[in-house]
């Protein structure tokens, strides 16, 4: 087997590779930098949470895939605090005792089919900054920590564990030595993990915990079995029984436990079963009484489970579900929350202090109650959404689109032209669970988006309606099966044609008002996968997420619309090469590929009719390894790639599409990149602002060449401009210094938003705009000489910027600027002389100098191609900016010069202060000095100033007005810049005439005292000074 | 900005020395302290002036830093012909920021005296940290922009910490790591990158710095350039005097 693939390698891959020899690992990427745009707006699946109980306003909340968040103040603002590890997150417990000490299980444990995999449990003990893995990692999904209160080296994690399989992994774990070691203290079965604990408040030797039997498979949902229960220890876990006096008989499903603060020997549960609803004992377990239920109880108890007793009130129970249920009788009735919430609630925290103040976790993110829940504030600053797919359009400022878990679809912008991108910059395109959302090519109005189960609509996002365009099945067609997360695919060839799927490929050249069947059914059509009107287990749940034998991806060659690649969720990889005629499966042809594993894409070559590369993930059946293969014959041939260097199952592969060599894939776990062709991969993670966060869908923008990932867990990010990664030949890997190619470049311009946010609604930034030189370094710069000179077309010096020393892609950004005028001192400064001016557009070079090397690199500035101002008025303004500019420093040189005289003056008043005469002359001269600078500059103390009544101000304030806006200046500012000169020249006949009365009769005195003449620092000396 | 300009300019005297402690972080102590000249020349040096100026946007920002035994300290800013002070006598502190409209002494925060204690100390903060009451560990090796580097974490008396990264080829100090706290609690991570070593009056000193903090995920950077260090030349004491108005 092993030479077998070896040889697969030599054949197939060493001659499409340009450089196989030269090896690189992620350091290369260096300064790149993933953008998050969030957004925040709709935020995402937050599964728990905790809070400190003697420091208000500490929360951490686990989201279901985009990590932990850190807030210090109620949830106004967000950090997040756990970048470097497994994002999923199923359980967070503060140590009360040690606040700073703080434990999270990775591993969500609302077990829907897209939810995540854990990879064990970590402790902080230093606020979140860092965390350590602590063991646990194979059992996938952690539900509950406790801490004894006494002593901390004591813990306890309960883990329901493997969903996709069998595992032995799965019990009720605890460590007596602060997680060094760990003894899994209830263990039931293969099938049967631990769901919930609850501790005595008062004897935390008094154990509960529940035991759940449940199997998730590709096609089906099993929750319950005659294992489930519930267990009480009450010697710290060495010996249990199960409970049974009140608790309902027969198979039973999920269950969570509640002991009351206030009342320990209070305990609640709440029970899936043929009878699901809330019991409670009063006697700590050992007797139950069914006391109530409710509609929001019984649906979808393993997605809804939670049980929070108030800590306060031993009556007061809520019960999270579709929405959050309260009882204020013990559990007897239930009212669901009537504040304004995103629905289905996974946790909540009360605050002990102050039990009418709830925060509340959901799939729409974090609210806020101060009264228990009747009206919520929605925490707008937390961007886990979980997005499925991504597209974008061609704009300028391009948007981009996709859907997400349980908050509809949306669009928004790359980039704004104001400060940041907002939340309010974002809106909906769709509804329901969100997945594809892909704009018309032919039309930009239109947007083609989904919900769950192939509900597919044509957006019109002028009127802002739907109209709905699902393919029907007719009288006497077997049902359409859709997949919940049904491909929407528009032609690379054929901007009119559109491909949908349910188990057949239908395309529509109509924009989606009718459709043609072009292929038959692509799937295994396994009938014993097709039962999801019995999935759910005790408590049925056909939501249309276990659909199966259904098409998944679909690719159409971009070389030849004839060819097109479809992968189904069965295991399937079909072809056709006569636009679906006839059709292939080649999956037979893939080694080491289990069987039906599940074809997450089917990326058709940009460069190759016979070239494809796929992606499989079959963690559904229990195995999250990283299956990539790549064919360039058609699929008869397959290799197989990054199988040791890719961490996770895969959703995604994207090959660039100008150079054949970089591909990038994106798995459960992060986002790789390989550079040659996909023998060697590196992942891009935190050091480039990517976390280990699933991603889903990667494209490519044409035009841009941004790189744009689909994260489910933590929105949209963008790579901009992937132009130096995508040049990272053998070359210049091999160089020790390399300078990418510069673009010609062009200002931005920018508007404003005059409105202010406050700190609970974060923004997020838009593409740096300024001018980067990009360059290579084999190694990290460290000593000697490296800096980067920006020249005129004369070669003259404009500025100089320190270079970026780091190994691997440097980003540095360089000013093209003149530095700013300079101003005369005042109370407060003259803003002018912070503004330095733009450069005019023209030809100018970089000298890089390191160490004993000197590379002179030419560039271009020209007018932005895109303004709204012609080259002529750009270059009205610049002209006027420089006569501003130099009337600045013509102004501050009389001014300054003059302000230099003075202190001189008064130097020698000290040292003459004998000689009567002189010093009287050497006052009165001063005196006069200052008196004409009070004329011309403000010298009041306040910063408050209208900048009207001096001139030092109204030239600043003109040169501002024309620097700061990009077309030809008003003819109100032309004519104010020729008044100044009368302003200009005014002022320095006025100190002229002071020197004319005062220098030469001066001069005369200080040669007879013994002293130096004076003289005027010249404008040379002024223009040397920095 | 007043705060970044203090904590930057803390940074550039300090140098570092070390007391036995946890074995391993105090033979990488050891081994910076060699290759920076040697405790005895890091001792002593009693005085230490170092003009840099600040790269940003459209303007220069020139600084001039004093530091004297016992900690003392002075640090100059200048900006449009107007000087901001902050000066430490080694107890008390005053700023003089003259950009807020009327140019008075204030008194400095207490807080900032705390800070200013450990930032004023010529030796840095490793030097005889078990004396100074702080703790420092070592973390293990990191990355610092391509090249592997020890990191070893200081915890001062006042619980706070501040990561120092030695490289492991020149065993130069290349990285600091910090939280800054704002007024209000919150807090910000700094980061300074060393380089461009030379050497001074016998001890190896970085001449330009590389002040970064991040913001929504992105790494904005200040570069600083040292122009002159000048070591155990005169220094008056009236530099670090509660300083009179000019008007």
């Amino acid at each position: 087997m092993r030479k077998y693939c070896l040889l697969l390698w030599l054949g197939i891959i060493i001659p499409n590779s340009i450089f196989s020899q030269t090896a690189f690992d992620a350091k290369i990427f260096g300064d790149i930098r993933a953008r998050h745009l969030g957004p925040s707006v709709m935020s995402g699946r937050v599964a728990c949470i905790d809070g400190v109980n003697n420091k208000q306003g500490i929360l951490y909340v686990g989201t279901a895939g985009g990590g932990i968040w850190k807030t210090l103040d109620f949830g106004v603002t967000y950090k997040p605090v756990f970048e470097k590890h497994n994002q999923s997150i199923g359980a967070i417990c503060i140590d009360q005792a040690h606040p700073d000490t703080i434990w999270a299980g990775t591993g969500e444990t609302w077990t829907r089919n897209s939810v995540s995999v854990g990879d064990g449990i970590y402790k902080s003990t230093d606020g979140g900054e860092n965390w350590k893995k602590l063991g646990l990692e194979k059992t996938e999904r952690i539900s509950k920590i406790y801490i004894h209160p006494k002593d901390n080296n004591i813990v306890y994690a309960a883990a329901p564990g493997a969903l996709w399989n069998d595992s032995e992994d799965r019990g009720l774990y605890k460590t007596t030595d602060g997680g060094v070691t760990w003894k899994k203290i209830l263990y039931i079965n293969p099938q049967t993990g631990i769901s919930d604990l609850a501790v005595d408040p008062t004897n935390p030797e008094i154990i509960y915990a529940a035991a759940w039997e449940f199997r998730r498979k590709a096609y089906s949902f099993n929750s319950g079995g005659k294992n489930g229960g519930i267990y009480k220890s009450i010697d710290g876990g060495t010996t249990w029984k199960k409970l049974s006096n009140g608790i309902p008989t027969g198979n039973l499903g999920r269950i969570d436990l509640a002991v009351s603060p206030a009342d320990a020997s209070v305990l609640y549960a709440t029970i899936e079963s043929k009878e699901t609803a809330i019991y409670r004992s009063s006697d700590k377990g050992e007797t139950w009484v069914k006391t109530g239920t409710h509609n929001y109880i019984i649906e979808r108890p393993f997605y809804f489970a939670k049980l929070i007793a108030d800590p306060k009130d031993p009556n007061r129970i809520y019960r999270a579900g579709l929405t959050m249920l309260v009882s204020t009788d013990g559990g007897k009735s239930f009212t669901p929350f009537r504040g304004g919430a995103h629905g289905d609630y996974h946790d909540l925290w009360i605050n002990p202090n102050n039990t009418d103040n709830i925060v509340a976790v959901t799939d729409g993110g974090v609210y806020t109650s101060y009264d228990r829940g009747s009206h919520f504030i929605q925490h707008k600053n937390l961007p886990v959404g979980q997005f499925y797919h991504v597209a974008f359009d061609n704009e300028e400022n391009y948007n981009v689109y996709g859907g997400l878990q349980d908050n509809g679809s949306w669009m928004g912008p790359s980039r704004t032209l104001t400060g940041s991108i907002s939340n309010r910059n974002w809106s909906t395109v769709g509804w329901g669970d969100g997945f594809w959302v892909v704009p018309d090519p032919a039309d930009n109005n239109f947007v083609y988006s989904e919900s769950q189960g192939g509900e597919l609509q044509r957006y019109n996002k002028t009127t802002k309606t739907g109209k709905s365009i699902k393919p029907l099945e007719m009288a006497g067609q077997p049902r359409y099966r859709y997949n919940w997360n049904t491909p929407i695919c528009t032609s690379p060839t054929n901007k009119n044609k559109l491909y949908y799927a349910a188990q057949y490929l239908f395309v529509s050249n109509n924009k989606g008002d009718s459709w043609e069947k072009i292929s038959p059914d692509l799937t295994t059509n396994d009938p014993s996968k097709q039962k999801q009107e019995d999935s759910g287990g005790l408590t049925s749940d056909n939501s249309s997420a276990e659909n199966h034998c259904t098409i998944y991806t679909i690719s159409e060659s971009p070389l030849n619309e004839k060819i097109v690649w479809v992968g189904t969720d069965d295991g399937n990889v079909q072809l056709t090469k006569d636009g679906g005629k006839t059709w292939s499966n080649l999956v037979k042809n893939i080694k080491e590929l289990p069987a039906f594993a599940w074809v997450s894409t089917i990326e058709a070559s940009r460069f190759n009719e016979g070239t494809a590369y796929v992606t499989f993930d079959n963690h559904t059946q229990g195995d999250i390894n990283a299956y990539v293969y790549k064919t360039t014959d058609f699929g008869l041939t397959w290799a197989r790639l990054g199988a040791s260097t890719i961490k996770g199952y895969c959703h995604v592969v994207r090959e660039d599409f100008k150079n054949k060599n970089l591909l990038f894939v994106g798995s459960e776990f992060g986002l790789f990149v390989s550079l040659d062709g996909g023998i060697q991969w590196a992942q891009l993670d935190h050091n480039n602002n990517v976390p280990n966060v699933a991603i889903r869908d990667i494209a490519i923008h044409p035009t841009t060449n941004d790189l744009i990932l689909a994260t489910h867990g933590r929105g949209i990010m963008i790579i901009d401009d992937l132009t130096s990664i995508r040049l990272l030949t053998e070359e210049v890997i091999n160089s020790k210094f390399y300078a990418f190619p510069l673009k010609p470049y062009f200002y931005p311009e920018f508007g404003f938003d005059a409105i202010s946010f406050g700190d609970d609604e974060n923004g997020f930034v838009n593409p740096k705009s300024g001018f980067v030189l990009t360059y290579y370094l084999q190694k990290k710069h460290m000593n000697g000489d490296f800096y980067v000179e920006v020249l005129d077309d004369k070669k003259q010096l404009i500025s100089t910027k320190t270079a970026s020393k780091r190994k691997g892609i440097n980003l540095l950004e360089i000013d093209l600027q003149i530095k700013a005028p300079k101003m005369p001192t005042g109370p407060s400064p003259a803003y002018a002389g912070f503004y330095g001016a733009p450069l005019k557009a023209g030809n100018y070079q970089l000298k890089v100098v390191k160490e004993t090397d000197t590379t002179f690199i030419p560039f271009t500035i020209i007018h932005n191609p895109k303004s709204q101002h012609s080259a002529a008025d750009k270059d009205a303004r610049h002209e006027l900016m420089m006569k501003l500019y130099n009337q600045c420093n013509e102004f501050t040189y009389t001014v300054n010069s003059h302000v230099d005289l003075r202190d001189k003056l008064k130097v020698l008043e000290k040292e003459l202060v004998t000689n009567e005469k002189v010093k009287k002359m050497l006052v009165e001269y001063a005196d006069k000095l200052e008196t004409q600078r009070k004329l011309v500059v403000n010298t009041k103390e306040g910063l408050i100033n209208d900048g009207n009544n001096y001139l030092r101000d109204k030239l600043s304030n003109v040169y501002i007005q024309v620097v700061s806006y990009d077309g030809r200046p008003s003819a109100t500012q032309f004519e104010k810049s020729t008044s100044f000169e009368k302003d200009i020249k005014d002022n320095a006949n006025a100190y002229a005439a002071v020197d004319t009365k005062h220098l030469n009769n001066l001069n005369i005195a200080l040669k007879a005292a013994g002293k130096p003449e004076l003289a005027l620092m010249s404008r040379a000396e002024f223009d040397k000074l920095k | 900005m007043r705060k970044k300009l203090f904590i930057l300019s803390s940074l550039l005297l300090s140098c570092s020395g070390f007391i036995s402690f946890g074995q391993t972080a105090d033979e990488i102590i050891s081994k910076y302290i060699n290759a920076t000249g040697g405790l005895e020349k890091i001792k002593a040096v009693k005085t230490e002036k170092t003009v840099l100026t600040i790269e940003t946007g459209g303007m220069t920002i020139n600084q001039t830093i004093y530091g004297k035994r016992p900690n003392m300290f002075r640090e100059e800013t200048l900006l449009q012909g107007k000087t901001s002070l902050q000066i430490f006598n080694g107890t008390e502190g005053w700023v003089v920021n003259p950009f807020t409209g009327r140019e008075t002494v204030e008194s400095m925060p207490e807080d900032d005296i705390k800070e200013m204690k450990i930032q004023a100390d010529l030796d840095g903060e490793l030097i005889d940290y078990a004396k100074k009451g702080f703790k420092v560990s070592y973390e293990g090796e990191e990355d610092v922009d391509g090249a592997m580097a020890y990191k070893l974490k200081l915890i001062t008396d006042k619980n706070d910490v501040t990561n120092f990264f030695i490289d492991k080829e020149t065993n130069y100090l290349v990285k600091q790591s910090f939280k800054q706290k704002n007024e209000d609690g919150s807090e910000v991570e700094s980061v300074v990158l060393f380089s461009n070593f030379k050497t001074v009056e016998g001890l190896t000193k970085p001449y330009e710095l590389e002040s970064s903090s991040t913001y929504m995920g992105q790494i904005y950077k200040t570069p600083i350039k040292i122009t002159s260090i000048e070591i155990n030349k005169e220094m008056a004491d009236d530099l670090f005097k509660k300083p009179e108005i000019k008007n």
